[in-house]
């Protein structure tokens, strides 16, 4: 084959940089998740709001941070690294780069776990890490695109695999969102304002916001989808030239979505029309990819009824096409003025980040275990598959619950007497969604809990005295 | 310029990468090309996985540049 490498020399990856993010996952995940979870507890109870470092604002952008940029951080890091050394038949060029990008993201991790509840935020959603993490970001940033593009060049095959093409994608764009949202005049070591006014900054931020969905949450988990899908089901993606076409109108298209977070208000409305266009054109490349994915099952579907790992790869998909689905309607403007500001869009993200975010890079992880520590296997399969079934109900139950309160609360929001005068308070569609904050609490505890029976599975599969494979690839074919 | 016709003119851009793209996607020039591409995450990588099988008899060919410093990790 054209691909093989002509020398034969298998090189030497660096699968200490991979064990480490992959462990980490593991742990920001649950992290992450039990702050989630806190979060759903205090909207239930509000007892549970503690002084100001344990209140309701500060935990909230904790969460997001810590599920975001930690838990999923860390999922696409360790993922691109082993991808792109195997997809490119060669290590990667620094492992001390790789080495500072581990302990660099660690400790933006930890910096922001301090700061945030202590309130210090610039408020820009998803960015509220004051300006000297965002520096620190930023360079931990620059080296891992050094490491990874560098793997790239130095490549001992022809062609860049496509799922490097989507790394590649949320690297770059990932750093230019970075780096244009986060400018801002520092005033003090933790205050700083951004260099943005007004109705552009909103502009701004949200360009950031959903290209941080588009590329950070989307186009990396897809480049992890291209590789782990074919590898678990043993059989090339459905079409690679669909992945071509997947890739372009994807990358092409998300850039320009982001004004629907914005609208009916101060932006100009031929950019909100804009934003609502490109979000509902974002229907096709989604759902190509989504396709492809699952399309790559064909002929051999009987896998999902005994392979757990696959079944979450593959239900990440299905929670990938719904949410892709929701998305582009939620934009459109009429169907908006229901949703904006509801508990639907909480669900919408949920359904995103619980559904194919997570659930995806679960099915990564599941996959990459017994290889990474050289096992035939995980612990147990039973486990795997009591966290599958865990996952998807806590995910149904979740965005549910926040359909039902999304929808009640827009359609309370919007009721008019025949006087004019509004039919509820806003007080009272709060007590309407009560039963919904339980239901999602209950669904977030059960998607926490099988975090926890993913951890104790991974520790024993780590430390288990079970035979090495001999022949790992072998094993795979068998 | 009129902005309808600047706007016209991305439109009608835009469809043309769209429509080039998918032709040289689905070229028959290109075909083996992407097929072998699809078969890039098949390559054997026996015993690169694992940190214990990086002393097997495959793997003692080594290719000494790349490696350096790289022992110390395990």
């Amino acid at each position: 084959m054209s691909n093989q490498n002509s020398s034969g020399v298998l090189p030497q990856y660096n699968n200490k940089v991979v064990k480490q993010f992959a462990i980490m996952t593991v742990v920001w995940g649950i992290v992450g998740m039990l702050v989630g979870v806190v979060l759903a507890a205090q909207l239930v109870w509000p007892e549970l709001n503690f002084g100001p470092w344990f209140h309701f604002g500060r935990l909230r952008p904790l969460h997001t941070n810590a599920v975001i940029f930690a838990f999923g951080g860390c999922a696409l890091f360790a993922s691109s690294y082993y991808v792109v050394q195997r997809t490119s038949q060669s290590a990667l060029i620094s492992d001390r780069l790789a080495a500072f990008h581990f302990w660099g993201w660690q400790l933006v991790i930890v910096a922001a776990a301090i700061t945030l509840p202590l309130g210090l935020t610039s408020s820009k959603e998803y960015a509220e890490l004051e300006w000297p993490i965002d520096i620190l970001i930023t360079l931990v940033w620059v080296c891992y695109a050094i490491v990874f593009f560098g793997t790239i060049v130095k490549r001992r095959v022809k062609h860049i695999y496509v799922a490097n093409w989507f790394f590649g994608a949320f690297i770059i764009a990932v750093a230019v969102l970075h780096i244009v949202n986060s400018l801002a005049v520092p005033v003090s070591w933790f205050k700083s304002y951004s260099i943005f006014p007004g109705t552009i900054d909103a502009m701004v931020q949200w360009w950031y916001g959903h290209n941080a969905v588009g590329f950070f949450l989307t186009a990396g988990f897809l480049g992890m989808m291209y590789y782990f899908v074919p590898k678990q089901a043993e059989r090339p993606i459905y079409s690679y030239r669909l992945s071509i076409v997947h890739f372009w109108a994807l990358i092409a298209i998300y850039i320009w979505a982001g004004p629907h977070h914005l609208h009916y208000s101060t932006l100009p409305d031929w950019a909100q029309s804009l934003g609502m266009v490109m979000s509902i054109l974002l229907l096709a490349p989604s759902w190509g990819g989504m396709i492809n994915g699952m399309m790559t099952l064909s002929g051999a579907w009987h896998k999902l009824r005994t392979d757990p790992t696959l079944r979450f790869l593959v239900v990440s998909l299905s929670f990938y096409g719904m949410s892709t689905f929701e998305g582009p309607m939620m934009a459109i403007k009429t169907v908006n003025a229901l949703s904006h500001n509801t508990d639907w869009t909480i669900g919408h993200v949920h359904s995103g980040a619980l559904g194919w975010v997570a659930m995806i890079s679960i099915g990564c992880l599941y996959h990459l275990f017994p290889r990474l520590y050289g096992k035939k296997k995980m612990f147990s399969e039973n486990l795997i598959n009591v966290h599958f079934w865990m996952s998807t109900v806590g995910t149904v139950l979740y965005i549910a619950s926040m359909w039902v309160n999304g929808i009640a609360q827009g359609l309370m929001w919007r009721a008019f007497n025949s006087d004019g005068s509004l039919t509820y308070s806003f007080v009272e569609s709060v007590e309407a969604s009560y039963p919904g904050y339980f239901v999602r609490f209950i669904g977030g505890t059960i998607f926490f809990i099988g975090m926890l029976l993913m951890a104790y599975n991974v520790w024993k599969t780590i430390e288990d005295k079970q035979p090495q494979a001999q022949n790992i690839e072998g094993a795979a074919h068998a | 310029m009129d902005i309808g016709i600047l706007q016209g003119i991305g439109t009608v851009l835009a469809m043309a990468a769209f429509i080039g793209v998918c032709v040289w996607a689905w070229s028959s020039k290109n075909k083996q090309r992407f097929d072998d591409a699809a078969q890039l995450p098949f390559m054997n990588d026996l015993g690169a996985d694992s940190s214990d099988l990086r002393n097997s008899e495959t793997n003692k060919i080594k290719n000494s540049q790349e490696d350096q410093g790289r022992q110390n990790h395990e």
